[in-house]
């Protein structure tokens, strides 16, 4: 009997996916739903949705950016590559940040990407974004 | 009738694009991330945030030091605007003069028009008018009625009171000082008294403004509804007398920068 109804019920489930999406609205109005804002509804969470996705996406991005930055100028100072180290040294005297930073060996990544903020960390971001495409 | 200015369309239509209602309930960092941007926290000294275009990312900055939630969520809507509208200032710092409803004309001229445009902008997107509208409806006005909406819209006090200002059922007006100067004064648009023009003068002596500039007097919450007479702030007219009239003051002070917005309206 169970297995009588859920064919019954799966039939009647495949005959209103298969009519047409007007006899289906029109049906709904009749038992008093309000079609249109329903239709609004969707539509405004498959927006809000499709954001947060791109949001989720693009944020993981530019960490990972940050994290590269922070990294790539962690390796330059311990195999003490000349020009990032200069730039960091400079960074560091032009912004007259506090004494803490004048030892780059100690410098931790979060540190680096302390010291390393406004049109120059932009810069950087650009330039590794090219890189990585 | 609700109208909008140039920063205000343009955030409803932010939010209306994204399939949002409100941006209440919804984190501001992952909204910027939504939009292209990255908001960063940092110590910054005399701004509150900034924010610098590059080629292909950009970057807001916000000031780590910012103790209160709502001026910090009024900072990074007041930088979304820039990035929405004003894409290709190359480095922007923004502080409590560019972020202020305040600031008199001449200033606001030197700040320029960006400012008021992310200030409108800021506004409607944390508090859209049409959600502002229907909550304060049919409730009577009230420092608290103020209180409620900021709570509700995690906005502060002034910013709530500026925007009761162009959609509040009950006409108010305000003024604002600084350091027992007047600096600036609004009103709604049905607001029925004449206001005398107090710029660049000190508050009335027998007004709540001036009782924190000489005594520091502030208020308890249950108490900041205060009676004053209507020649206080406003024009008496020769046939008209004061114990005719009920009107209040409620002020928002913030010590800190020694300011008062002075809300002034009749019952």
């Amino acid at each position: 009997m169970d297995k009588l109804k859920q064919n019954i019920d799966k039939g009647i489930t495949e005959f209103y996916l298969n009519l047409d999406i007007d006899i289906i609205k029109k049906s709904l109005e009749e038992d008093g739903v309000d079609v249109l804002n329903e239709d609004e509804k969707i539509s405004k969470f498959s927006k809000r949705i499709k954001f947060m996705n791109n949001a989720i996406i693009a944020k993981e991005k530019t960490d990972n950016l940050l994290d590269l930055i922070a990294n790539k100028f962690r390796e330059a100072i311990d195999k003490n590559i000349d020009k990032p180290i200069a730039s960091l040294k400079k960074l560091i005297e032009d912004k007259e940040l506090s004494v803490q930073f004048r030892n780059l060996d100690k410098l931790t990544e979060d540190e680096i990407k302390e010291i390393i903020k406004g049109k120059n960390l932009v810069d950087l971001m650009d330039e590794l974004d090219k890189e990585i495409d | 009738m609700i109208k909008y200015t140039k920063g205000s369309a343009c955030a409803r239509n932010l939010l209306l694009e994204n399939g949002f209602d409100d941006l209440i309930d919804f984190p501001l960092d992952l909204f910027v991330s939504g939009l292209g941007a990255t908001i960063l926290y940092k110590p910054m000294i005399n701004s509150d945030g900034r924010i610098i275009f590059g080629k292909k990312n950009t970057i807001i900055e916000i000031n780590d030091g910012i103790s209160f939630e709502a001026k910090k969520r009024f900072t990074i809507a007041h930088e979304i605007g820039h990035l929405i509208m004003h894409k290709g200032i190359d480095i922007h710092n923004d502080n409590e003069a560019t972020m202020s409803w305040f600031n008199n004309k001449e200033k606001q001229a030197k700040n320029g028009r960006v400012e008021y445009e992310a200030n409108q902008f800021a506004s409607e997107l944390l508090m859209p008018s049409a959600i502002f509208y229907e909550k304060q409806k049919g409730i009577k006005f009230s420092p608290q009625l103020l209180r409620d909406l900021s709570i509700f819209f995690k906005t502060s006090l002034t910013s709530v009171t500026f925007k009761y200002i162009e959609l509040g059922d009950h006409p108010i007006c305000l003024f604002h000082s600084y350091n027992k100067t007047v600096k600036y004064w609004m009103r709604n648009i049905d607001f029925p008294h004449f206001i005398i023009d107090k710029t660049k003068l000190v508050p009335p002596e027998d007004s709540v403004a001036m009782e924190f500039f000489e005594k520091g007097k502030i208020y308890t919450k249950e108490k900041s509804k205060q009676p004053i007479w209507k020649s206080t702030w406003l024009e008496l007219k020769n046939w008209e007398n004061d114990n005719d009239f009920n009107f209040y003051e409620f002020c928002i002070i913030t010590p800190m920068y020694n300011t008062v917005i002075s809300v002034v309206w009749e019952e």
